[in-house]
């Protein structure tokens, strides 16, 4: 079973090029999960006690506005990570994230995932850099989000 | 070389509103009348125009008074009284599209020299008996009191630009208000620069054009009465004009009918404030 | 024509005043108003400005009395001659709309018939510049060549050099070497005439002049050889575009910003600048309107503005850059030659006194080290110019409005029809001038390109694109065009395709996908990548559901924003693709765009292997001319409207993406 956690999640951008004994090292702690449509797998302002990799499907990060209602600011797909807010010390998750299809995932319970990572610097060297990158991946989203770069200014016609 | 003007306000097409008969009113505030007057002098062209918009009041030709509301208010005078400050601000409550005209209404005008002086000396030096007359401290643009739309330069404005104005609002489409130099006024017509040709001090290369260059055509420097420009390096020119100038001589060229504006008053502050003597100046721009 | 030097006695210049007029031209020559020597219709060369010349220095011209009694003993006129080729206000256009119908059509003025006398030797290369760049394609500029070509050109060789002069060094004088018609060398007691062309020849031959004696020739040959000495060589110009070029972030920029008025004196003044704004007008029924050419500056920051309250020289210091470095380094990529003739206008005419030779020093310094130099291919090393150029006055086709549908609450595709064959043979990823009389002329591209017209899709983003996207079945609108460059979609023959499209920018992309969709067996694997910003605000959305729906292509879309009822993917256009699993090196990509998102997804495209000269995009800028002649458009080498809007990532270098170019 193991063997196949790994292949599954070397098949995903994140862990594309990961070791193949850290990726099993991994997936040791790691179990497939799969959440039909229109599943909360992360809830706003709640702890946040699982960190996810999408294996295939999609999730949309929401905020509730008052008055507006739930705008989604984020779709991921397959390879993104969900939940990351485990890794963080307050665990307090900053969106809710809602499956918009079938989705299955490859999920890490925190405190096991934590102590993996504490204990083991390979893992954590391997892990750490990946995350970095899919965070930043979600900031520059959201810096040219914030440009909104369609829409309509005042031209000179 | 367009200036930009929301005329599409609340994404109603002006067209639309042009045939409606937009409602028009031309109010004043501390000001001479002289830019009410280039409204008046349109003459030909105001009957047609009349007959697109509904003038429903006009301070210099009319004496009827509506109180709103207004699709286009143009306002004349810089707000230099404390009862004008509550009236321009339930003017703009009823205004749709509001429009400054002239010196006063946009940049406030020869009278706001007196913002740099102190308030009851002026008073008591304009006026045989200040205390019957209400005034504030300082006289300022309509702008620093509420939000302005667009703004027609000038004193008194430009017949042309009023023109252009009023057209662009009955047929829709967006007025062509230059907010460049004076100086490309001035090449265009073949003006000989009297700054490099005669050493006459001209505030051209910081004003804003749309007079036609009428000064320098007349041999005379610009005195900036239509406001600085888009990027007014007036810190550039002020320190060109400092040689062989006193930093007093240097003030009194851009103490102005547009003082106030912040990048003449800025050179002014620098170089001690308007020249107080009430003698007859060194130089003027016409020197 | 005749090699042989006349003389022609000072008494007798009446006499060839005369044979200008007999000519039936009018004299245009130097003369003195309010304290300059400028250049004026003369009535008799007792106008000319006799006894006088003119001290220049930074920012300072004065007369002074030469107590001689000759007529050309000055410089430069104040005023250059394009007053006369390129008048600062002429007519292009009247236009009428009534009850729908819509009619526009070019003015041309008939040129009038003028002698300019006292030309020198840089202006006369200054009028030879400036006529090579209105001249240059896809369409010249009709009036400017028309007064160029009705003009007889009198030279007249310098015998003194004026302390702002630097011909010598732009290779352009003192000396007259050919370009005029008639060739005048003033000594005290007359002057050696000698012409250049048959033209010149018939006024001279009317005057019977005997030959000059060589010691008379000797001396004006002296005279003017005087002045190349004190000249000297100011501005050494080996080497001078790359070393500006190479020096774009040089700290000179700030500081000469700071001065610098950006009062548009120099350019106005350079008998070379050309840039020029259109304005339009009309009457209070918006029935008639007329257009406007007129002299502008890039100087002025309207001239940078566009669309999106944008403005591409928002500062001083790009508005300096973009002059000096037109002037001297991209002119010789646009026209082949350096923009500027030396004649020392801008130096003596700068209100405070900006001296361009030393800017020139300090910027570009002789044996300046050439760093990294932008823009790896002009225009000629990439890909031609649409067509060559033809001189005639712009084409403005009526079309009438077949259909409106709106794609979103603000954006239309209005389907126009016209038999006009020109734009019917339009190429995917050209754009039209679409002229409703009275307003402002935007440049649409073009979505649609079918047998029987065109369709232009239209955001309403002012009154005058509000005016267009209001249209009904029935009403005209005027077009010119079409224009630019379009998608090379014969380099994407046998590759894989790339698309990458966000908002309004599938508009000129819809015809390339229709092209490619038609042509599908020539391409190998096709990828649409689609942005909008929110899913009310996508465009075509039946086309591109049915294009999705295709086993032959892919097609996957994203918004920027989203309520929960959107099942689509939300984020930014490169999260499509950023973790694509093809291999971009052999795809030909193809971009339209905001440019800030087209730079992200052209880092991304590039990171999977997409090679800089395989991606192609389109540039937004003020298109105003849409033939290269009114200066707008500019981006270093180019002109976006006629060597673009598509260029390739390659040919744009770092120019793509760069502020304040």
């Amino acid at each position: 079973m193991t063997e196949t956690l790994c292949a599954l999640l070397t098949q995903t951008w994140f862990a594309a090029d990961m070791p193949e004994d850290i990726c099993e090292r991994l997936s040791a702690i790691a179990e497939v999960k799969e959440y039909p449509a229109g599943a909360a797998v992360v809830s706003e302002g709640t702890a946040c006690r699982e960190l996810g990799v999408i294996l295939h499907g999609r999730i949309a990060l929401r905020l509730a506005l008052p008055g507006v209602g739930e705008q989604t600011i984020l779709t991921i797909d397959d390879g993104d990570l969900f939940g990351w807010s485990a890794l963080l010390p307050e665990s307090i998750a900053t969106s809710t994230g809602v499956t918009l299809v079938p989705t299955t995932a490859l999920v890490f319970d925190r405190d096991p995932l934590m102590a993996l990572l504490a204990e083991d610097p390979e893992i954590a060297s391997a892990i750490y850099p990946r995350v970095l990158v899919a965070v930043t991946r979600r900031l520059q989203a959201t810096r040219t989000q914030l440009l909104d770069l369609y829409r309509a200014g005042h031209e000179p016609w | 070389m367009t200036a930009q003007l929301p005329l599409e306000h609340e994404h109603q097409s002006p067209r639309a509103a042009a045939a409606n008969r937009p409602r028009i009113g031309v109010v004043k505030f501390a000001s001479c009348d002289g830019c009410q007057l280039t409204l008046l002098d349109l003459e030909d062209e105001l009957l047609a125009i009349a007959d697109k918009v509904d003038i429903v009041e006009f301070a210099e030709a009319t004496s009827r008074r509506s109180g709103g509301p207004f699709d286009v208010l143009f306002v004349e005078g810089s707000v230099s009284a404390p009862e004008q400050v509550e009236e321009i601000t339930k003017l703009r409550a009823v205004t749709k599209v509001l429009v400054t005209i002239g010196a006063c209404a946009t940049a406030g005008g020869i009278q706001a020299i007196r913002n740099w002086f102190d308030h009851e000396e002026i008073r008591h030096a304009v006026y045989p008996e200040p205390r019957f007359v209400e005034s504030l401290a300082t006289s300022r643009p309509v702008a620093d009191y509420v939000a302005v739309d667009a703004e027609l330069r000038g004193c008194p404005i430009s017949p042309g630009q009023l023109r252009e104005f009023l057209i662009a609002l009955v047929t829709g489409r967006r007025p062509q208000l230059p907010d460049e130099a004076v100086c490309l006024e001035c090449k265009r017509r073949g003006v000989v620069c009297v700054a490099v040709a005669r050493g006459i001090p001209c505030l051209g290369p910081v004003t804003r054009t749309g007079c036609g260059a009428i000064c320098p055509a007349y041999g005379r420097g610009c005195y900036g009465c239509f406001g600085p420009r888009e990027s007014a390096n007036t810190t550039s020119l002020a320190a060109w004009l400092s040689d062989g100038r006193t930093a007093s001589d240097v003030s009194r060229l851009f103490t102005g009918f547009t003082a106030w504006s912040e990048p003449f008053r800025t050179i002014i502050d620098a170089h001690g404030g308007p020249p107080r003597s009430a003698a007859a100046p060194s130089e003027t721009p016409d020197a | 024509m005749t090699a042989t030097s006349r003389f022609l006695p000072r008494a007798d210049l009446d006499r060839f005043f005369a044979a200008l007029a007999a000519d039936g031209r009018r004299v245009i020559g130097p003369t003195v108003v309010d304290g300059s020597i400028v250049h004026e219709e003369l009535g008799s060369f007792a106008e000319l400005p006799t006894g006088w010349t003119a001290d220049t220095a930074p920012g300072s011209y004065r007369l002074r009395a030469t107590g001689l009694a000759r007529d050309f003993d000055y410089n430069v006129g104040v005023t250059s001659w394009k007053r006369f080729t390129h008048p600062p206000v002429i007519q292009l256009t009247r236009g009428r709309r009534a009850g729908g119908q819509v009619v526009v059509e070019s003015v041309q003025a008939e040129p009038p018939r003028l002698a300019f006398v006292g030309v020198r030797a840089c202006e006369l290369a200054a009028l030879r510049i400036q006529d090579r760049a209105m001249r240059a394609g896809p369409l010249g500029d009709a009036d400017h060549a028309a007064r160029g070509d009705a003009a007889l050109v009198v030279a007249v060789e310098c015998a003194s050099a004026a302390s702002t002069c630097f011909c010598t060094s732009m290779g352009t004088g003192p000396e007259v070497d050919g370009g005029a018609d008639i060739v005048l060398s003033e000594l005290d007691e007359g002057f050696i005439v000698r012409t250049g062309t048959d033209a010149g020849a018939a006024v001279v031959d009317r005057l019977k002049l005997r030959s000059a004696e060589p010691l008379e020739s000797a001396r004006a040959a002296e005279q003017v050889a005087a002045v190349r000495d004190a000249i000297g060589d100011p501005i050494p110009a080996a080497g001078l575009p790359a070393r500006l070029r190479a020096a774009l972030d040089h700290p000179r920029w700030d500081e000469v910003a700071e001065r610098c008025l950006a009062c548009a004196n120099c350019t106005l003044v350079c008998p070379t600048c050309f840039c020029t704004s259109v304005s339009v007008a009309s009457d209070l029924d918006g029935v008639e309107g007329t257009t406007e050419r007129t002299w502008d500056s890039c100087f002025s920051l309207g001239f940078g503005r566009v669309a999106g309250d944008s403005n591409f020289r928002p500062k001083v210091r790009d508005r300096y850059r973009q002059w000096l470095t037109h002037k001297f380094s991209t002119w010789w990529d646009q026209f082949g030659s350096s923009g500027c003739v030396g004649c020392g206008r801008c130096i003596a005419w700068c209100p405070v006194g900006i001296d361009v030779r030393e800017e020139l020093l300090a910027i570009a310094p002789l044996g300046a080290h050439e760093g990294p130099i932008p823009w790896p291919l002009s225009p000629a090393e990439g890909r031609a110019p649409a067509s060559p150029a033809s001189i005639a006055a712009a084409t403005h086709v009526t079309a009438t409005v077949h259909n409106v549908d709106f794609e979103t609450a603000d954006t239309a595709t209005l389907q126009l029809a016209t038999d006009d064959s020109a734009l019917l043979a339009a190429q995917p990823g050209q754009f039209v001038m679409v002229e409703l009389p009275g307003f402002a002329i935007p440049p649409i591209s073009i979505s649609r390109i079918r047998p029987d017209g065109l369709d232009l899709t239209i955001r309403s983003v002012g009154p005058a694109t509000a005016a267009l996207t209001t249209l009904t079945g029935g009403a005209q609108v005027s077009l010119r065009g079409p224009l630019g460059r379009g998608w090379p979609i014969e380099a994407a023959f046998g590759r894989d395709v790339v698309i990458v499209a966000g908002g309004i920018g599938l508009a000129p992309l819809r015809p390339l996908i229709e092209a490619i969709v038609a042509d599908r067996p020539r391409f190998g694997a096709v990828r649409l990548y689609l942005g909008a910003r929110t899913p009310r605000d996508r465009l075509f959305v039946a086309e591109m559901n049915a294009l999705a729906g295709r086993t032959d292509l892919e097609v996957a879309e994203i918004v920027d924003r989203a309520g929960p009822t959107w099942l689509g993917r939300v984020g930014i256009v490169t999260q499509l693709f950023d973790h694509a699993p093809w291999d971009g090196s052999l795809a030909t990509a193809f971009m339209c765009g905001p440019e800030r998102m087209m730079q992200a997804a052209a880092t991304t495209l590039n990171r999977l292997g997409v090679a800089r000269r395989d991606l192609w995009l389109t540039l937004e800028r003020n298109m105003a001319c849409g033939v290269g002649t009114c200066g707008h458009c500019q981006l270093g080498p180019f002109f976006v409207c006629r060597d673009g809007p598509v260029f390739s990532q390659a040919e744009l270098g770092t120019a793509f993406g760069r502020e304040g170019l």
